[in-house]
C-alpha cells in the first residue's frame, strides 16, 4: 500500500494561525509603540515650537518695559497656562482672522480657536508655566537689567507625561546704566585754580582757609561753582551749539517735503544737539547741587548777605540759574523735534522699528520733563503722550500696549513710580528736590541784590 | 473480524476548518494590511514632520537675517513678508504654485519661496531658495516691528501639519 500524504489536522492548523497571530501581534505592538513613539515626536517638536514663541513674547515685552514679567502677570507665578482658545495672554493675538482688518481684537480674533485645524488638534493638551525673577530686584546693581526665565511646557502623552523644559536669561535694554555725573569734570584741575582765580592769591585752599576763618570745604564748593559756572559761559558751548541748530534749521527749510531721507537726517540732528545740550547742561546742575549743599550746611544759603559772597558771586550763582533753565528749554527742544520725527510719512519711509525707538526716547524725555518743577504740565503731556501709544498700540502692538497701561497706572503712584526707575528717582532727587532750593536761594538773594 | 478503516473527515469538519482557516487568515491579512498602512502613514508623519522642522529652521536663519520687517505692518496678517537686511537688500518670502504636488494631492498646494533682491535689479538664480515644497496655507503675522509669527501649514500625501513661530529679527542698535 502506497503511503498517502495525511492532511493537516484542524489542531495543526489553529496552532500554525496562532503562531502566525503571535507574530503579527508582536509586529502590531512594536509598530504602535513606534506610532507612540513618533506622536511623542510630534508632540516635542511642536513643545520647542510654542516655547520658542513665548520666550521670543518675553524678550518682546523685555525690550519695550523692563517690568515686562509682572505686566504679563507672571512674575513668581504658578499659574497654568492653557494654549487654545485664548485663554492665555501669549497666544491671544496670533492672527488678524476678521473684519476689521488692520487690529487684532482679543475678543473676537486673535486667538487659536477650532477652525484653526489641524493646529488646534496638535496644541490644545499643552499646558505651560512661565516664571521670571530680576537677577536684582530693587536697587540700581548692574544685575537688574538681567532677568531670569524659565518656560515649561507639559503635556499628557500615551507614554506618560511630557515635559519641555526651557530656561534662559534675558536682558532688557530700557533700563539704562547709572551714569557718572562727574565723568565729564576735572576736579582736580579745577580745585587748582581756585586760589589764583577766585582769591586772587597764591596762597594755598589751607591758607585761605586759616586766614578768612571759612573752612575749607565751603571755599572749594564756592570756588567750584564760580569756576564752572564761568567756564561753561566762557566756552560758548551753548552759543556754538545753538548756531549749528540755527543752520541745521536753515537746511531743514530748505529741504523740499518729498526728500523724506534728509528731512528726517535734519530733524535728528537738531533733536540730537537740543539733547546733548540738554545732557551737559545736566550735569552741570547735577555735578555742582552737591556744591550748594555743602554752602547751604555751612548756612550759607539762608541771606543773601552771608559771608564770602559779594557782586560776582552772585553773577555766578544766576549762570548756575542761566544753565538749568538751558538744561529744561532744550530738553523741551529736544522732545520737540523727536515728536516732529513721527511723522507718518517720514514714520512710511522709516518703519516701525524706528518708530519704536523714537516712542522710547521720548518717553525717556517725557519721563524728565514730567519731574521739572519748572515745567507744571509736564506731567499732563506725558499722560497724554502715553494714550497716544496705547492709542496706536491697540491691537496691533501688544507689548507696547501693555506698557503704556502699565506706566500710566506707575504715574498714579510717583514713590512706586520713582522705586522702579532709579536712573528717574535720582533725577527727581536732583531736580524736583535740590534745584528748587538752589533756585528759590538765587532767585530771593538776586532780588535783594536789585532791591538793595 | 472488521478491519479498522481510516475514517475520512466529515463534510461538517472539513466545513468548520475551511471556515476557522478562512477566518483566521482574513483577520490575520487584515491585521498585516492595517499594520503596513500604518507604517506607512507613520512614515509620511515622520517626513512631515521632519520638513517641517527643516522648514522651520530655515525660516529662523532667513528672517533673523533681517533688521527691519517691511511688510506685514504691525498688526497686519499677510501671506508675505518682506525685510530688510542690514546692507539694505530685501528679501521676499511668498508663496507660489507647485501644480505638480497639486496635481499629486488633489488640492491646491504651494511653495514658499524666498528671494534675496541684491543691487543688480537683475533676477539672480542664486538668490532664490525653495524653503517649503508643499505648503498648504501660510500666514506671516507681525506683533511689532522687530518679530513675525509665522503660522504655516505644511501637506502631503497623509495628512497635514500645522506649526506656529514666533521668530525675532537681528535687532541692531538704537537711535543714538
Amino acid at each position: 500500500m502506497t503511503a498517502r500524504r495525511r492532511a493537516f489536522t484542524l489542531v495543526e492548523v489553529i496552532i500554525g494561525f496562532s503562531i502566525l497571530a503571535g507574530i503579527a501581534l508582536v509586529y502590531l505592538i512594536f509598530v504602535s509603540s513606534s506610532s507612540k513613539e513618533l506622536q511623542f515626536s510630534a508632540d516635542h517638536l511642536n513643545a520647542v515650537v510654542l516655547s520658542q514663541k513665548v520666550s521670543e513674547d518675553l524678550i518682546e515685552e523685555l525690550a519695550i518695559n523692563p517690568y515686562g514679567f509682572e505686566t504679563l502677570g507672571i512674575a513668581g507665578s504658578t499659574d497654568e497656562h492653557e494654549v487654545v482658545e485664548g485663554r492665555s495672554v501669549f497666544f491671544s493675538f496670533v492672527e488678524d482672522t476678521r473684519a476689521p482688518f488692520g487690529k487684532i481684537d482679543i475678543n473676537s480674533d486673535g486667538a487659536i480657536t477650532q477652525q484653526m485645524q489641524p493646529l488646534y488638534d496638535s496644541v490644545e493638551k499643552f499646558k505651560f508655566k512661565v516664571d521670571g525673577r530680576r537677577l536684582a530686584s530693587s536697587g540700581d546693581h548692574e544685575d537688574r537689567n538681567l532677568v531670569e526665565g524659565k518656560i515649561d511646557f507639559f503635556w499628557n502623552a500615551q507614554t506618560g507625561r511630557g515635559e519641555f523644559n526651557t530656561s534662559m536669561q534675558m536682558f532688557s535694554p530700557v533700563t539704562l546704566k547709572k551714569v557718572d555725573l562727574g565723568l565729564i569734570i576735572d576736579q582736580d584741575a579745577i580745585d587748582a585754580r581756585i586760589p589764583g582765580q577766585i582769591f586772587g592769591t597764591s596762597q594755598s585752599i589751607a591758607e585761605i582757609s586759616a586766614s578768612t576763618g571759612e573752612n575749607v570745604e565751603t571755599l572749594l564748593a564756592f570756588g567750584r561753582i564760580a569756576l564752572i559756572t564761568r567756564d561753561f559761559v566762557a566756552s560758548e558751548y551753548y552759543v556754538k551749539r545753538k548756531n549749528d541748530i540755527r543752520q541745521l534749521r536753515s537746511q531743514l527749510g530748505n529741504t523740499p517735503a518729498i526728500d523724506l531721507e534728509r528731512q528726517f537726517e535734519l530733524r535728528r540732528r537738531i533733536a540730537e544737539t537740543w539733547y546733548d545740550m540738554a545732557k551737559i547742561c545736566f550735569q552741570i546742575v547735577a555735578y555742582l547741587e552737591p556744591q550748594y549743599e555743602i554752602l547751604q550746611a555751612q548756612g550759607k544759603l539762608t541771606t543773601a548777605t552771608g559771608a564770602s559772597f559779594n557782586s560776582v558771586s552772585y553773577q555766578d550763582m544766576c549762570y548756575y540759574r542761566i544753565i538749568y533753565e538751558y538744561f529744561a528749554g532744550s530738553l523741551v527742544q529736544a522732545r520737540y523735534y523727536y515728536n516732529s520725527m513721527l511723522h507718518p510719512e517720514l514714520m512710511k519711509y522709516k518703519g516701525g522699528k524706528v518708530q519704536t525707538q523714537l516712542l522710547q526716547k521720548l518717553v525717556d524725555i517725557y519721563r524728565i520733563i514730567a519731574i521739572l518743577p519748572t515745567r507744571s504740565e509736564g506731567m499732563q503731556e506725558y499722560r497724554s503722550f502715553l494714550s497716544r501709544i496705547r492709542e496706536l498700540s491697540e491691537g496691533r502692538y501688544p507689548y507696547f500696549y501693555r506698557f503704556a497701561a502699565f506706566e500710566r497706572g506707575l504715574l498714579d503712584q510717583p514713590d512706586e513710580w520713582m522705586r522702579r526707575y532709579p536712573n528717574l528717582a535720582r533725577l527727581h532727587h536732583i531736580i524736583a528736590e535740590r534745584v528748587p532750593v538752589i533756585l528759590d536761594f538765587i532767585r530771593s538773594s538776586t532780588v535783594g541784590m536789585i532791591t538793595r | 473480524m472488521v478491519k479498522s478503516r481510516r475514517r475520512a473527515f466529515t463534510l461538517v469538519e472539513i466545513a468548520v476548518a475551511a471556515g476557522l482557516v478562512a477566518l483566521v487568515g482574513v483577520v490575520a491579512m487584515r491585521i498585516f494590511s492595517t499594520v503596513g498602512t500604518t507604517q506607512q502613514n507613520l512614515s509620511q508623519q515622520a517626513l512631515l514632520q521632519m520638513e517641517s522642522r527643516r522648514a522651520f529652521d530655515h525660516l529662523v536663519d532667513q528672517i533673523r537675517m533681517g533688521t527691519d520687517i517691511v511688510r506685514p505692518t504691525t498688526g497686519e496678517t499677510l501671506p508675505y513678508m518682506v525685510f530688510k537686511d542690514v546692507i539694505n537688500q530685501m528679501t521676499i518670502l511668498y508663496l507660489e504654485p507647485n501644480n505638480d504636488a497639486a496635481n499629486a494631492l488633489g488640492q491646491r498646494v504651494f511653495r514658499l519661496v524666498s528671494y534675496r533682491n541684491d543691487y543688480s535689479g537683475l533676477y539672480q538664480k542664486d538668490n532664490e531658495k525653495i524653503l517649503l515644497d508643499s505648503v498648504k496655507q501660510l500666514h506671516f503675522t507681525s506683533l511689532s516691528p522687530t518679530s513675525v509669527q509665522v503660522n504655516a501649514t505644511v501637506v502631503n500625501e497623509k495628512g497635514d501639519y500645522q506649526f506656529l513661530a514666533h521668530i525675532g529679527l537681528m535687532n541692531l542698535g538704537g537711535l543714538e
